[in-house]
């Protein structure tokens, strides 16, 4: 069940009337309920694996409990390794299995062997990578005592599968999410409102600009030998506003539905295309992810504060695996690379955190060097996504090369005006807004009720004049 | 929470007012299947692809069989190549189709051998063409306004129903109340020879070598007979092509005659075939009979079902 479907549009009022009226008298009645409906939204894709994700979370959650109750250090270990293994085992056999086996044949290959791989006819259940990291922060968290666990695995089992952030992030920390999800909820009008304001904007970045650059970006790619340079740059910029636009979108039709239902989710990009630095970039694109591997794999090996050499391995490192989470491709581990090299010069120049606050907090528009810098930032960017788009290396290099000829300076040969117009909309609310949680936030905020509502109106008239064609979240894949 | 009520109650009139007299403007004109999802079930149905969509209009077969004593209402449920091949997504959606209480019933299957075989070049999405076809994920097909077509299967904004984008209208295509794809194309010489050799060409290079003769599309084509038998009178048609289409049905299936009169017999039903007259019949593209032509072929199948009675 895709947020953007009839479907979902049938389910979440009736979610919405059986949290806030049914069951709102009990908290108990209120998780089981959220729960099963959960459960019931997953299944819609495919139910088999809803069997997955239930063994997954009651791993974790029994062997939260263990590596509590357990006296012994190696006990404790034991048990997260235990854990750690059988979860990254399931992500290896659904998402990494024909990867490996692959990248072997093609190794024993280059010497002269003759490998005959068997590979696996298996569909990679929706999600696996999100619900798994969830449950892995949940016992790191436990083994490092930064939490205690619960004991009550209905409340573990919501904090896993919680349908808005279940299938594509963000990915929550039970330090943030569990407690509460064992509070009682009150309906608080101003936070439903601001919810309801986010699932709109959510969905216009999805169906309006990700949906509509898809079409274009598809065409593109797939038959970029066809087109010169300028054609193939406007694709990759595209491409760049698509997987923005969709992921983005996800996280805020996700973080307003659940702020619609009392809970608040972890913010997951706060504006990443306004970054005046790569290392910038990374502290507002897919934040939850970025987190995650700072908390759980950077700071653990030693961060940025070993020597040089230190910095440069743990700044692959993490950047190869963040890669790799994306997809069992060497395009994800190339692009993952190529933002390592990125970052490097920045982190070495101890320059990393020199862009904390937001662009031009102060004033309407960014100096001239900011908006170079942004400029600059965007189109490194942009040059990595094109490794993160294309289907392999060969692709990639190709539209690479195809790019930076002297066609690079023509006319593009495709270009859509009335999609130009929608992202030059997009960008200048998002401008306006970039100091809220999301671009819509507060604009209006102050506004009499008939503007606002003008504004809210104009903005669904754009959603269903010019929805493109549905295409599904690009990070459901993942 | 009465306060958000209100107001929701309030924000929404507008959207949702505009929302339903945008489902109930979807007409003839929305695109070429819509129409078809929105009537009761039906007694009488005719069946195929976009050759059958085209070109078996309902309302001659309806005035043919009621002027020779046969109370028939039909309906056109064809639909498109890749679409409504025979297989499981179009036998499912036909029986959501089909008035279960139907009794003397006329039921035309048009057949050719693309309908029959499956195409491994058509895959979207890294599924089978059986897999995406709406047919297969459409629930209600018998609904009006159809609300889960147009906003699940319709593939251009929902507003635009309301609000036509200009630069795209095309007048080019209606659909008829009754399942009838009406085209309306220039059939200058020169435009007719132009879309036959695009046609014939793209069938040739892509659709021809993709397409292998499929024995599962076969069997539903077996149990979608079963099924109508119960319901009525069965009749199999092969419609008129140009001959160079038929000349690459020949390659594709050599004997698919034969193997449509074989079932026929097994079945106990007719099989209808209309060889190639390039004189006889006219076309739109070399594949869909211009609708002259299809009032006359369906003049034809009319008098071939009185004969069977």
């Amino acid at each position: 069940m895709l947020f953007n479907t009839l479907e979902f549009a049938l389910f979440f009022p009736i979610v919405f009337v059986l949290y806030w009226f049914v069951t709102k008298r009990s908290l108990r009645l209120q998780n089981v309920m959220l729960l099963v409906m959960s459960y019931y939204f997953y299944a819609q894709w495919d139910w088999r694996f809803l069997f997955l994700l239930i063994f997954s979370t009651f791993l974790d959650y029994f062997s939260g409990l263990q590596i509590h109750r357990t006296p012994t250090h190696a006990m404790k270990r034991v048990w997260l390794v235990i854990s750690v293994g059988i979860n990254l085992g399931f992500l290896g056999v659904f998402k990494y299995y024909n990867f490996f086996a692959d990248s072997f044949a093609d190794l024993v290959d280059n010497f002269g062997f003759e490998a005959h791989p068997v590979f696996l006819s298996v569909v990679l259940p929706v999600g696996i990578s999100f619900y798994t990291f969830h449950g892995l922060s949940y016992v790191f968290d436990i083994y490092y005592d930064r939490i205690k666990p619960t004991t009550d695995p209905v409340d573990y089992a919501l904090f896993v599968g919680f349908f808005p952030l279940l299938v594509a992030g963000p990915i929550e920390r039970a330090t943030h999410l569990l407690p509460q999800i064992q509070s009682p909820r009150q309906f608080d009008l101003a936070k439903v409102v601001d919810g309801c304001k986010q699932v709109l904007w959510g969905l216009f970045k999805k169906v309006v600009i990700a949906d509509n650059a898809a079409e274009i970006v598809n065409l593109i790619f797939d038959g970029h030998q066809g087109y010169g340079g300028s054609t193939l740059l406007y694709g990759a910029v595209l491409f760049a506003f698509q997987i923005y636009g969709d992921f983005s979108g996800y996280s805020d039709i996700a973080l307003g539905t659940a702020r619609i239902l009392g809970i608040e989710l972890l913010q997951n990009f706060n504006f990443p295309y306004f970054s005046r630095d790569i290392a910038e970039f990374w502290r507002r694109w897919h934040i939850s992810l970025s987190s995650w591997f700072r908390d759980y794999v950077y700071i653990p090996l030693g961060g940025s504060r070993g020597g040089t050499w230190m910095k440069v391995r743990n700044t692959f490192v993490i950047f190869l695996v963040s890669g790799f989470w994306h997809g069992a491709n060497w395009t994800f581990i190339v692009w993952g690379a190529l933002h390592a090299v990125f970052f490097l010069p920045v982190l070495l120049s101890g320059k990393n955190r020199s862009n904390m606050s937001i662009v031009a907090e102060h004033s309407m528009l960014p100096s001239l060097r900011e908006a170079f810098n942004m400029a600059l930032t965007f189109f490194s960017v942009v040059i990595a996504w094109v490794f993160f788009r294309a289907k392999d290396l060969e692709h990639a290099f190709a539209y690479l090369r195809g790019m930076f000829s002297p066609t690079l300076f023509t006319k593009p040969a495709e270009f859509s005006l009335q999609l130009a117009a929608l992202i030059g909309f997009f960008l200048l609310i998002e401008w306006v807004g970039r100091r809220g949680k999301y671009g819509l936030q507060h604009i209006g905020a102050t506004w009499p009720r008939v503007a606002r509502w003008a504004m809210y109106y104009g903005i669904l008239f754009l959603i269903f004049r010019f929805t493109g064609k549905s295409e599904t979240f690009i990070y459901f894949q993942f | 929470m009465k306060q958000f009520l209100k107001w929701l109650t309030l924000f929404m009139l507008l959207p949702v007012a505009v929302f339903v007299i945008t489902m109930y403007r979807a007409d003839g004109r929305t695109d070429a299947f819509y129409l078809r999802f929105t009537t009761p079930p039906q007694s009488s149905l005719i069946l195929g692809t976009s050759r059958a969509a085209q070109g078996i209009q309902p309302h001659v077969l309806d005035s043919v069989l009621n002027a020779n004593g046969r109370a028939v209402t039909s309906f056109n449920y064809s639909f498109a190549i890749g679409y409504s091949n025979y297989g499981a997504a179009y036998y499912g959606s036909v029986r959501k189709k089909l008035d279960p209480a139907a009794q003397n019933g006329v039921f035309i299957l048009a057949v050719d051998p693309w309908s029959i075989a499956s195409d491994n070049g058509s895959v979207r999405a890294g599924k089978p063409e059986h897999e995406w076809t709406f047919l297969r994920t459409l629930n209600f097909v018998n609904m009006d306004p159809n609300v889960e077509y147009l906003m699940e299967e319709y593939d251009k904004p929902i507003l635009n129903i309301l609000v036509p984008d200009p630069r795209k209208v095309d007048d080019r295509l209606l659909l008829h109340r009754d399942g009838w794809l009406e085209t309306n194309l220039d059939l200058s010489p020169a435009a007719v020879a132009e879309r036959t050799t695009k046609k014939v060409k793209e069938y040739r290079d892509t659709r021809l070598n993709s397409s292998t003769p499929s024995p599962w599309r076969l069997g539903y084509l077996e149990m979608t007979v079963d099924l109508l038998q119960k319901h009525g009178t069965v009749i199999l048609v092969r419609l008129p092509v140009h001959s160079s289409m038929m000349a690459l049905e020949d390659q594709l299936m050599p004997s698919f005659d034969r193997t449509m009169e074989l079932l026929a017999q097994r079945k106990k039903v007719n099989y209808l075939s209309f060889p190639a007259n390039d004189r006889e019949w006219s076309f739109t593209d070399g594949n869909h009979l211009i609708p002259r032509d299809g009032a006359k072929v369906t003049q034809r199948i009319a008098e071939e079902i009185l004969a069977i009675q």
